[in-house]
């Protein structure tokens, strides 16, 4: 473990508590130094870490500050968001403008825009091109894999860049050094997704499969206990609670897939599957912070969709500015949640961090 | 393979035979001196009278019964034997003619346990009233599914003569299956729905040249047909329900016993055709008089008496007292369901004459019997409407007003629905169309949120792939292994859709279209995008489908129907359906006889420049399955060769070209909007394949042309080849391309955080 050259200047903003990391067997060969400043680590101390770690809030706002950081990478993701999204949007303009366009009695686009519109005119427009909605729909699936799979690269780049920032190490905080961390971490990414897909399977099995079809046995009709929910309100609760449950499954997974990823960042390691017991040990150990970061963050994204919605139906923004303030948005949250994680997993660990 | 001849060939041969006959009918003009004939019988013919005694168990499934008929044979021809059905063993097991017609048609499900009625006895009643003789007992199955019990013969030891009476006594015992199919119960001893629960006799009719029974097996595809009569039920049930019975008959009488936790009900019926009741001990109780006085709707009521040439105290509704039977937790939908239940009685006593009982009682069904709901029987209905609901989606409006209406169509005029379910669920659904168009902003299309409905239509279909299809795994939906035959195929399912988690990756506040609204009538066009495989004449127990029938049952009547109401105008129209209601109230008509009605007070109509070839259209329309198809085939402005070009006013060479795709002849009428704001109207007699219109050296430019700018012809299949802009609107383009780009981008970006 090098210590090289720290300066005051250059001190981490992590915490300088040391945990010794039993396994380091997955750890990559360190890259070189950087040729202007290493990356560098306090002494350890052995100081109270839980007085001086950061809250998750304060974390998250990191992560926020990490992205607005990036403005270019910013610009690049939402140009990129809308570009991906386009092949369904020309699907439905080009059967729009054969069969709705030449309409002669139909609203025009701003009133079909905002106002109610008629559903005759749909009627029509699916009797004349009936597949219009399920081709648009169709082109949506490579792109749904490629979309995940390029979400595993923005998710690396932002980590890297966190990380880097986290650091304070100079360089890397380009465009083309988040796609260099990106390009680095992606295929351990794409371990933790390959790993995460018998996860969800599980979650799905477990909600959706024999044990759920067994709960929901028991509690509804015909089989159920008649007294329990012979009412469509308990069984309102009861289904929806089953769809809630499946969510918050898949959220779990996914915070979990989160961690492990920020955990390889942050400790610059490739094993995939290692780093989901981490994550998962992260998580066990720290449910708050993690559930806090990460619920903070969603919740901030649903209010600035809601305050987007608002503006655009009280008219005061075009909905054409949708199409590139909501990736805006939704990519500034994604990627501070995703900074926010990392950092939450570097703290505490400087010797992986120096790497 | 053996061919059938289509059994209804003659009856669509007469109906031919007595349509070509219009012409010569005079032509009744609207006017002052115009008066509809009363013909409003004050009763039915009651010649199917039953006197039933019953007791449910304490299972709440199981009723032991004994029912004596009092029949009079209503025609000439004797009758040697009785006919009954006996719906209820369409549960009794897999064998029956319902389930396996279902499972032909594509469809699946069983009751989750089965039913049953068990027929005891069947004993002949001398004049005293004490039983005569035992009759012997035949099931009658149809070839397809010999272990049908749905329908009992029971020879007679003479025969009944024409207008001769029968009294047979019935023993019998009922297991009314859980809630299947329109009938039975929650499964746990609470809610009972006793519909086709006692034996009832067919029709004894002239049908097709020959004196007959018409008492087919019970199937999926349609539903039921008896005579009227006076019903005289006593019904023995547990204490737990009582105050919470909801049925066809007024009470006369409600006494403790016979035992102890039981009482009995009296009840009474006349003119109806059938008998159901619903118990719930979890009844909320509602009762409300509707007040004609409170629902008057002056303008209307006078339009319907000039219509008519009645005073408008003739026509004027009758109160009737409204019996909401609701589960507790669907309180808050009380004053929708009594709501919708008055603006139908006024409207339909409005239209189609008075309302002649007492009671009308309208059941919620509980949650666990929700498949008893939207039914109907005489004096009773089930609705049905679920938490959550969107104001605007109309439920339980609709669905209220739509088996009230039945009352009407299929209970007062009680047509045989297992061959023409168009006469009454179609003339319904289009009366149901009217009511609802009257009294109710159009409905919304909606999405479910967590059991909540919410406005709004996704612009693009969420991709999705069936079972067992490989690109699953592109949508992380689903992950099959291939085909290795050594191997039992593997399969995980990695994703389940469910609303919420479509609702996140859509975001539909920002994406989807947030006010589609839809229209009653039109939303029945939905019906054009299907294949008419048959003609609306056809019986509907032999359509190819049940889409088909869907079809034929309820959206393309509403089709012809409105159709024909705006080709002869509201005052012919209203003239029409009263008087098919009055004439036929309380008996059984036929397709002719609604024609007939029709020819008699739709004739003489004007329109496209003419009289209306009312015979030609309902030949179309109803006979010879028809595809009304007029487009614009070409809308072109072409600078004019040699026409007087000055310096800054050009001329135009206006092209308009109509085009008739389908094979149904009808006059169109046709309209060109000038680049000014003027239009010029014209009629196209519609019988060549196409016509060419020229304007030559026009000095305006025409922005658009509609045809059939009064939308009168509903059953135009396509409406997008109606109207033609002469330079397309992209700004269209550009919104509907918009909201499929936000749409993308949201689940995309769902996408990107997935994995």
């Amino acid at each position: 473990m090098s210590e090289s050259g720290a300066r005051p200047s250059e001190e981490p903003v992590i915490p300088p508590t040391i945990v010794v990391d039993a396994i380091e067997t997955d750890e990559e060969t360190p890259p070189p130094a950087p040729a202007v400043a290493a990356p560098t680590t306090a002494a350890p101390t052995t100081a109270g870490p839980d007085l001086e770690r950061p809250g998750p809030l304060a974390l998250l706002a990191a992560g926020f500050v990490d992205v607005f950081a990036r403005p270019r990478v910013l610009l690049l993701l939402v140009v990129l968001s809308a570009f991906a999204a386009l092949p369904p949007a020309l699907v439905v303009a080009d059967s729009a403008d054969l069969h709705l366009a030449p309409l002669a009695d139909a609203p025009s686009g701003p009133e079909l825009l905002r106002g109610p519109i008629p559903g005759r005119l749909f009627q029509a427009w699916e009797q004349a091109d009936p597949d219009v909605r399920r081709r648009a729909g169709l082109t949506l699936a490579p792109l749904w894999l490629a979309a995940s799979w390029l979400g595993l690269l923005v998710c690396a780049g932002w980590m890297a860049t966190a990380r880097a920032r986290a650091l304070r190490q100079r360089g890397g905080h380009g465009l083309a050094d988040f796609l260099a961390g990106g390009g680095r971490f992606f295929f351990p990414f794409l371990r933790t997704w390959l790993l995460g897909l018998p996860l969800f399977a599980l979650a799905t099995w477990l909600v959706w499969g024999r044990p759920g079809a067994w709960l929901m046995r028991l509690l509804l009709p015909p089989e159920g206990d008649p007294a329990f929910a012979a009412g469509e309100t308990a069984a309102r609760w009861v289904e929806n609670g089953r769809e809630i449950v499946a969510l918050l499954l898949v959220f779990g997974v996914e915070i979990l897939l989160d961690l492990a990823r920020a955990g390889l960042v942050a400790g610059g390691r490739r094993s995939a599957l290692l780093a989901l017991f981490r994550g998962l040990g992260v998580f066990l150990f720290e449910p708050l912070r993690v559930l806090v970061l990460v619920g903070a963050g969603l919740t901030f994204e649903l209010l600035l969709l809601a305050v987007l919605s608002a503006l655009t139906d009280a008219e005061l923004l075009p909905l054409w500015s949708l199409v590139l303030l909501l990736p805006f948005c939704r990519q500034l949250c994604r990627g501070a949640r995703w900074a926010g994680l990392l950092r939450l997993c570097l703290i505490g660990r400087p010797a992986a961090a120096s790497r | 393979m053996p061919t059938r001849r289509w059994p209804a060939a003659r009856l669509a041969a007469r109906v031919l035979l007595g349509l070509s006959g219009l012409a010569a009918l005079p032509a009744q003009v609207p006017g002052e001196g115009f008066h509809l004939p009363d013909r409003l019988p004050a009763q039915s013919l009651r010649n199917a009278n039953y006197r039933i005694h019953a007791e449910l168990a304490d299972d709440g499934a199981t009723i032991e019964g004994r029912l004596v008929a009092d029949w009079r044979n209503p025609t000439e021809e004797p009758a040697g034997e009785l006919l009954w059905h006996v719906y209820n063993n369409a549960w009794a097991g897999p064998e029956s003619f319902f389930l396996r017609r279902q499972a032909l048609l594509g469809g699946s499900g069983r009751p989750r346990s089965w039913g049953g009625t068990e027929i005891r006895s069947v004993r002949l009643l001398g004049e005293d009233g004490e039983p005569d003789r035992e009759l012997s007992l035949a099931w009658r199955p149809p070839e397809e599914a010999p272990g049908d019990r749905t329908v009992l013969a029971t020879p007679l030891p003479a025969p009944v003569p024409g207008g001769g009476r029968v009294r047979v006594e019935v023993v019998f015992r009922a297991v009314l299956p859980p809630a299947f199919r329109r009938s039975g119960t929650d499964g746990a001893g609470g809610y009972v729905h006793a519909a086709q629960w006692f034996p009832k006799l067919g029709v004894f009719e002239e049908r097709d040249g020959r004196t007959a029974w018409t008492c087919p097996p019970y199937q999926p595809l349609t539903e039921f047909y008896s005579d009227y009569g006076v019903y005289e039920v006593e019904l023995v049930l547990p204490a737990r329900y009582r105050g919470r019975v909801a049925a066809t008959g007024s009470v006369l009488a409600e006494e403790d016993g016979p035992g102890p936790d039981r009482f009995t009900l009296r009840l009474r019926a006349e003119d109806v055709h059938d008998f159901a009741w619903t118990a719930d001990p979890d009844f909320l109780v509602v009762e409300q008089e509707f007040d004609p006085a409170e629902w008057a709707d002056p303008a209307e009521e006078q339009r319907v008496a000039a219509a008519l040439g009645r005073p408008v105290e003739a026509i004027r509704p009758r109160p009737t007292r409204i019996l909401l039977f609701l589960q507790p937790e669907h309180e808050e939908l009380g004053p929708r369901y009594l709501e919708a239940a008055c603006r139908a009685l006024r409207d339909f006593q409005l239209w189609f004459g008075p309302y002649p009982y007492e009671t009308l009682s309208i059941v919620d069904p509980a949650h666990a019997a929700r498949a008893t709901g939207g039914m109907e029987y005489p004096r009773l209905i089930t609705g049905g409407a679920r938490l959550g609901g969107h104001p605007r989606s109309l439920s339980p409006e609709s669905v209220t007003v739509h088996e009230f209406g039945h009352q009407y169509w299929y209970g007062l005029c009680g047509n045989n629905e297992f061959d023409h379910a168009w006469l009454d669920e179609g003339l319904n659904s289009w009366s149901q169309a009217r009511v609802l168009a009257r009294g109710w902003k159009p409905s919304l299309a909606t999405y479910r949120l967590l059991g909540r409905e919410r406005a709004g239509a996704a612009p693009v279909e969420f991709p999705a792939f069936p079972a067992h299809d490989p690109r699953a795994l592109l949508l992380l939906d689903r992950w099959d292994s291939p085909d290795l035959r050594f191997l039992p195929p593997l399969g995980l399912d990695l994703r389940h859709p469910t609303g919420l988690e479509r609702w996140l990756a859509e975001l539909p506040p920002l994406s989807f279209w947030p006010e589609v609204v839809q229209d009653p009538f039109l939303r029945r066009r939905r019906a054009l995008a299907r294949d008419w495989s048959d003609p609306l004449l056809r019986p509907t127990r032999e359509l190819i489908d049940r889409e088909m029938m869907r079809t034929n049952a309820y959206d393309r009547p509403v089709l012809v129907l409105e159709t024909l109401a705006r080709l002869i105008g509201d005052t012919r129209m209203t003239r029409v359906m009263r008087a098919f209601a009055e004439e036929y109230r309380f008996r059984h008509p036929r397709p002719e006889d609604f024609f007939a009605v029709v020819r008699r007070y739709g004739a003489g109509a004007e329109y496209g420049g003419g009289r209306l070839d009312l015979d030609g259209f309902l030949r179309q329309a109803f006979v010879e399955n028809r595809s009304l198809d007029f487009g614009i085939r070409r809308l072109e402005a072409l600078p004019a060769a040699d026409g007087p070009a000055a310096e800054g006013s050009p001329r135009w060479d206006v092209v308009l070209e109509l085009r008739r795709y389908g094979d149904f002849v009808l006059p169109v009428e046709y309209r060109l909007i000038w680049e000014d704001g003027e239009s010029e109207d014209g009629v196209w007699d519609g019988r060549d394949p196409w016509l060419r219109l020229r304007w030559t050296a026009s000095a305006r430019r025409p922005r658009a042309a509609i045809l059939d700018p009064n939308d009168r012809l509903l059953l135009d299949r396509s409406e997008e080849n109606d109207t033609r802009r002469l330079e397309p609107d992209r700004s269209r383009t550009l919104a509907a391309g918009l909201r499929a780009w936000i749409w993308a981008e949201q689940v995309l970006h769902h996408a990107g955080g997935r994995g």
